[in-house]
C-alpha cells in the first residue's frame, strides 16, 4: 500500500511523506545466490545497471513533478532480465537507466556523438517499446514494439 | 480573433528536471558546454496530450522551482532547463498556452492533430535543452536576461 502526503500552504514548504509497502522483490533477486553466481560472469556494468534498476523502486508517486508514476515492479524485473541477456553478448556497451512518467524502466545508448540513439521503455508485460534515434539520416529512424530481446541487441549501435 | 496568443518562436521555454538520483541519469553533459535534460525528463506518459512546460516571458525558473512547495516537494537539487520555441517547432510540435491557477505561464508542446508523441521527438528536444545554472536562475529572478 502507497500513502503520498502532499498539501499546498502558499509558499510554505511542506515535506513529503512516501511509504512503499510493496516487499523489495527487486532487492531479493539482486541479492540471491543465483543471480549473484549467473552476474558475476557478466561485465561489471551489468551488476551496476541492475542495483541502478532496483534502486528505481525508491522513487516516489509524482517523483518529477509532473504526476510521474512510482516503479512498475513488473517493469523492473523485466528490465533486469534484459540487462542480463544484454550483458551476455560481448562487447555490449552499458545503457543509461532512468523511469519514464508511466512508471516503466527506460533504457538508452548513445553513440555517434550523440547523433544516434536507441531509446527502450521496457513494459510490464515482457514487451520493449523502442526508438532507434538518427540525427545524421532521419530514413533510418524506426519506433516500434517488440518481445524479443535480440530485437534490441542488434539495434544498439547501428 | 479570439484564438490563443501567439507564441513567438524566439520565447524561451522552461521545464523543471528532478534532482539526479544514485544511478538514474536526469541530466547529461550538453554538446557545446554545460548540462542539458536527459530524453527521460522530457517524455510525455502515455495518454498524455503533451508535454508539460513554462513561458519564461510569464514565469521566472525561480517561479517554478517554487510551485514544487505546492505539491510538497522541497525544491533543492532540482534543476531547470531552457529551451525555444523555436527548436519545437523544428521537430513539427506546436507550442499550445495553457495557464493554471498555480502557474500562469504554463503550457503544452503537443505533436500536430491526433499524432503521437514520439519517443525520438523527445529525445531530439532533450538535446537542445539547456539547464540553466544557479547564478542564472538568480539572474533571471532578479529581472536579467539569458545570454544563451
Amino acid at each position: 500500500m502507497i500513502s503520498f502526503d502532499t498539501s499546498c500552504a502558499g509558499a510554505q514548504r511542506s515535506s513529503v511523506a512516501y511509504t512503499q509497502d510493496t516487499p523489495d522483490i527487486v532487492a531479493s533477486i539482486s541479492s540471491s545466490e543465483a543471480f549473484s553466481r549467473e552476474i558475476s560472469e557478466q561485465p561489471q556494468w551489468v551488476r551496476q545497471a541492475c542495483k541502478n534498476v532496483a534502486k528505481l523502486q525508491e522513487l516516489p508517486p509524482n517523483w518529477d513533478s509532473y504526476g510521474g508514476e512510482p516503479a512498475n515492479v513488473s517493469s523492473l524485473l523485466v528490465a533486469i532480465d534484459l540487462l542480463r541477456f544484454l550483458g551476455a553478448i560481448a562487447g555490449m556497451p552499458e545503457p543509461r537507466v532512468g523511469l519514464t512518467p508511466d512508471g516503466t524502466v527506460g533504457l538508452s545508448w548513445d553513440w555517434n556523438n550523440g547523433l544516434r540513439s536507441l531509446q527502450v521503455e521496457v513494459l510490464p508485460d515482457k514487451s520493449f517499446a523502442y526508438a532507434l534515434v538518427a540525427e545524421d539520416d532521419e530514413s533510418a529512424e524506426r519506433e516500434d514494439e517488440t518481445t524479443d530481446p535480440s530485437t534490441i541487441a542488434t539495434l544498439i549501435g547501428r | 480573433m479570439g484564438g490563443p496568443p501567439e507564441i513567438s518562436d524566439d520565447e524561451v521555454l522552461l521545464r523543471r528536471v528532478p534532482p539526479a538520483r544514485d544511478g538514474e541519469v536526469m541530466v547529461e553533459p550538453r554538446e557545446g558546454g554545460g548540462l542539458r535534460a536527459s530524453s527521460f525528463a522530457m517524455l510525455v506518459r502515455r495518454g498524455e496530450r503533451g508535454l508539460s512546460c513554462t513561458r519564461l516571458a510569464i514565469t521566472s525558473p525561480e517561479g517554478l522551482l517554487q510551485q514544487l512547495s505546492c505539491q510538497g516537494m522541497d525544491p533543492s537539487g532540482w534543476h531547470v532547463c531552457r529551451f525555444f520555441v523555436r527548436d519545437v517547432q523544428a521537430l513539427g510540435l506546436q507550442v499550445i498556452p495553457d495557464p493554471t491557477d498555480i502557474d500562469p505561464g504554463h503550457c503544452e508542446i503537443r505533436p500536430a492533430g491526433r499524432l503521437k508523441f514520439a519517443k525520438s521527438k523527445s529525445r531530439k528536444l532533450a538535446r537542445k535543452t539547456r539547464i540553466l545554472t544557479d547564478d542564472e536562475v538568480r539572474t533571471l529572478q532578479a529581472g536579467g536576461t539569458l545570454t544563451d
